[in-house]
Formats: C-alpha cells, structure tokens, sequence
C-alpha cells in the first residue's frame, strides 16, 4: 500500500512537470495569428476628412514664408514647418497659397509663381498623412496597414480633383503639402499635393 | 527515517520543479556581469543578411555587451529552439530579424514573458504593442518610387514579370504593393508572371529562365531584392536579352551598385542594414539602462539608386 502510494505521488509530480514544461497557445490566438486579416482605412480616414482636414489648411503656413525660411536654413526651416516619421525620410509640410494657372497636363499644374506645381492626379506616398500629424504608426498592427492609410488618402484626393479642367490663366488658391529633404540640395521647383484647390 | 523515505521523493520532484521555473533568477545574476545580447537573424546564406547581424554584433559588443549571433537558417522551428536557448541561458536582450510575420509572434511573446526585450530589425511581426522596438525600412514608400522609376524607364506599355520573395516575410508585400500602387494604374503595363524566389539568388535565375520559355517578349523584371535580381539579371544575360529586359532590384547590396553602374540593372532601392543593426543595439542598451523613450517601430527611409546618382552610394 505505501509502495502504491509512493508510485501514484511520483506520477503525479511527473505529469505536473510535464504539463509545465509545456506552452498551450489558446487554439483562438493560434487562428488569429495564422488567419488571413484586413484592414479597412475607411472610418479612419473618413475621420481624418471630416474632422482634422480642415483644421490643417487653415493652420497651414504661407508658402512665400516657408520657401524662404528654407532659403535661409533648410534645416531650421524643416524642423520648424515639417514632420518626418523615423530616420531619414523627407519632412512633409502643409503650405498655403494662389497662383496663376501656366500649365495643365492632366496630372499636375505649373503655376507661374513660386516654381510650385499642383499634382492632381498619380498622387502617391505619405505625404499628406505625415503632415497631418493625426496618424502614429504604433497604432497600427503592421506598415502595410499604415501604409494603407496613405493610398486612400491619395485615392480620394485624386477623386475629388477629377473632372476638373485647369486652362492656363486662370487663378486657383491652394492649400497642401509638400516634401522636403534638407540633407539634399533645394530642388528648382516644388511638388505640392493640393488638399484643398478653388479656382476663382 | 521511514518518514524521510516516504517524502524524499517529493522533495526531490519539488526540487526539479524549482529548477524548472528558475530562468529568470539566472537571468537576473547574469546582470550583475556584463550583459549578453542575442542576435537572432533569419538566415546566414545571404550577405544582405550577414551585415545585418554582424553590425548588431559588433555595436552591441562596442556598447559593452556580449554578442552572439544566431542562424534561424529560414526555418521558423530552428527560430524557436533559438528562443528557447536564448531564454534558458539569461541573456538581457534580443535584437531579432524573425523568419515569418505571424509564425515569429509566439517566439517574441515568450522571450517578453521572460523579461527579455526584444528589438525586430528589417522585418516585423504581425503584433501591435508586443515586440520592444521594430526598426524597419520603409520598404512600401520606397517601393512606390521604385514603380514611378518602373515607369519612366519602361514606359507606359509593355510585359513585365515579378519575382517576389518569401511569402511568410511582410517585407515582400510591402514592397511587391509598393510597387503595384504605381504600376497597376498604368494599363497598358501587364504584369505576365509572379512568382516566388524566396529572396534567392539560384533560384531567381531558375524562375526566371522558366518565366522567360512562356514569356520571351516581356521588356522588364521587378524583383523583391537585389539577390534575385542578379540571379535574374544572370537569367537575362543567358538568354541573349540583355537589350530587351530591364531588371530591377531592392535592397542596395553592392554587387547590383556596380551592376547599376555598369549600366546593366536598371535601379534599386538603397537600404541601411548597417543603421538598422547599429540602431536596435542602441535601443537595446538604451532599454536595458532604463530609458524605453522611443516610439514601437521606427522606419527608415529607402533611397531610390538609379544611374543618376549611384555614384553617390559606391564604396
């Protein structure tokens, strides 16, 4: 009886180390892990349109004054008007301005001030999300998801833009965004992505 | 004595029990030395990859710690013995290069668990808020300028093929989506083939030639990294369409910058292994004196290399 006894305790100790020796993943975080997921950027974006837009272009910088400031110290300037997002990437800034219409492709406007050009379509990249500020990349579960943000962005500017017939001559105003890297020399001209574009 | 006798046993199974769960007081001892990182890279067989671990190693050990490097050699069960040597033997810190998005998750979350940190370079996994840090290229970004380049250099209409690389890895679809967000809306640019080279060399060239004897009219090759583009650009030389394709790398490594400059690849996009492995062992060191400031995931900045200025990124 003691020897029986002896041999059940000694079992038992055994399975308990064995079952501690062992990492059970809930069969549900196993699935979730291995499942095909989708991220949707719609209702974040939708927010983004709706509620932090119009608080960028009325905050948005006067582009004389930020092209000049860049002039006098590319790195101040940036620091000052821009947002960058890790090591190494350009500094994206929300300006603001008016122009006269010199050329109009289908893609971009040539503004005959500034050496600004309006791209309207084929809009690609991050810029408007970064200058935003509303979006932190820790929110999200992975850069794809993030970079997803972007590409609607993009998508529904270019929609909203679509249609419209640019002629030279004619006055737009403007308020958008644009990139600059000040570890590079200045470029001639500056590509601006439009959030807001009226014509007079 | 039979008393002893009888509870000797137990005592001896509570014993081993105490021993089981004592990982963490091991760890805590090894912190009185100097510390020990771990750099734990997917595999060894690409030189891409090799710089990678060898700078983690070589900042860790000049901030002061003992570094030792890991070949998960693609295989996520040799990853996750990996982890539980690593976890086992104390080490302060983990500076990792996983071998799949998901499949890595479960390794992070038990070296966390263990109060390990762990600090993903390259590629991430799928896990918001788990991993300490995750310092990656902004591959995606930096393929969109990859497909504007596609573009201006191919033009607008024409077939062209993709090798991607592995499909576990996050990096392949950032970049191969990158891409497409450019090309695709060209129609007049069809894409004939995609398909899987695993990020190698042999078997990009492989691919390709196979690619080549159903599609020998294609005018361009978008490959997910640089070692599949010279395996491609291999596949193109042997087939006498070296006039014909243009081939398009990722990655920067300099056997394709001289390849650029040569005026045989058409571009690539510059990646920093080097600052990727210098900046998680900063972190690292960071975290471990105390100071865990930082954001969760850092992205650098891939620069587009064509032969305008490849000049500029030559050694």
């Amino acid at each position: 009886m003691k020897k029986i006894w002896k041999i059940l305790s000694l079992i038992a100790l055994f399975t308990i180390c064995c079952i501690l020796s062992v990492k059970i993943i809930p069969q549900e975080e196993y699935e979730k892990a291995k499942s095909g997921r989708t991220f949707d950027a719609t209702e974040q974006v939708d927010l983004f349109f709706a509620e932090i837009l119009p608080g960028m272009v009325e905050n948005a910088a006067p582009v004389g004054e930020v092209l000049s400031a860049l002039a006098r110290d590319p790195r101040q300037a940036a620091s000052e008007y821009g947002r960058t997002l890790g090591i190494g990437a350009p500094y994206s800034m929300a300006v603001k301005g008016e122009g006269t219409v010199k050329a109009a492709d289908g893609e971009t406007i040539t503004l005959a001030e500034d050496g600004i050009t309006l791209r309207t379509s084929m809009i690609f990249g991050n810029s408007v999300r970064e200058a935003s500020g509303f979006f932190g990349i820790d929110d999200y579960e992975n850069t794809m998801d993030f970079n997803l943000i972007s590409s609607d962005i993009n998508s529904r500017l270019e929609e909203s833009f679509a249609g419209h017939g640019f002629v030279p001559g004619q006055k737009v105003r403007y308020a958008g965004v644009m990139d600059v890297d000040p570890r590079k020399p200045l470029p001639s001209a500056f590509e601006v992505i439009p959030v807001k574009l009226e014509t007079e | 004595m039979k008393t002893i006798k009888r509870i000797l046993p137990l005592l001896l199974a509570v014993a081993a029990l105490c021993a089981c769960g004592g990982g963490k007081g091991r760890q805590e001892a090894v912190k009185d030395g100097p510390g020990k990182i771990a750099v734990v890279i997917s595999t060894l067989n690409n030189p891409w990859f090799v710089v990678l671990g060898e700078s983690a190693r070589d900042r860790a050990e000049a901030l002061g710690y003992q570094a030792v490097i890991f070949d998960s050699q693609n295989n996520p069960s040799k990853e996750a013995e990996h982890f539980d040597n690593i976890i086992a033997s104390g080490f302060n810190a983990i500076l990792f290069n996983p071998t799949d998005a998901d499949g890595s998750v479960v390794n992070v979350k038990a070296a966390i668990e263990a109060g390990i940190p762990v600090f993903c370079m390259d590629r991430e996994i799928n896990a918001r808020g788990l991993a300490t840090c995750q310092i990656l290229s902004d591959n995606f970004s930096g393929c969109v300028s990859m497909g504007r380049e596609f573009v201006r250099t191919v033009g607008r209409t024409g077939k062209y093929a993709e090798l991607l690389g592995l499909v576990g890895d996050n990096n392949t679809w950032n970049r191969s989506k990158g891409f497409h967000s450019v090309v695709d809306r060209y129609p007049g640019l069809e894409m004939v083939a995609q398909q899987s080279a695993d990020f190698d060399r042999n078997k990009a060239m492989e691919v390709l030639e196979s690619i080549l004897q159903a599609h020998p009219d294609i005018v361009a090759v978008f490959c997910g990294n640089d070692s599949m583009a010279m395996g491609a650009w291999q596949a193109v030389l042997s087939a006498g369409k070296a006039r014909q394709i243009k081939v398009f790398g990722f990655d920067g490594q300099d056997d394709v910058l001289k390849s650029i400059a040569e005026g045989n690849i058409i571009a690539t996009g510059m990646q920093s292994p080097a600052l990727m492995a210098t900046t998680a062992a900063e972190y690292a060191d960071r975290f471990l004196k105390g100071d865990g400031d930082f954001s969760r995931k850092i992205p650098i900045a891939v620069d587009l290399v064509t032969s305008s200025n490849v000049k500029d990124y030559l050694k």
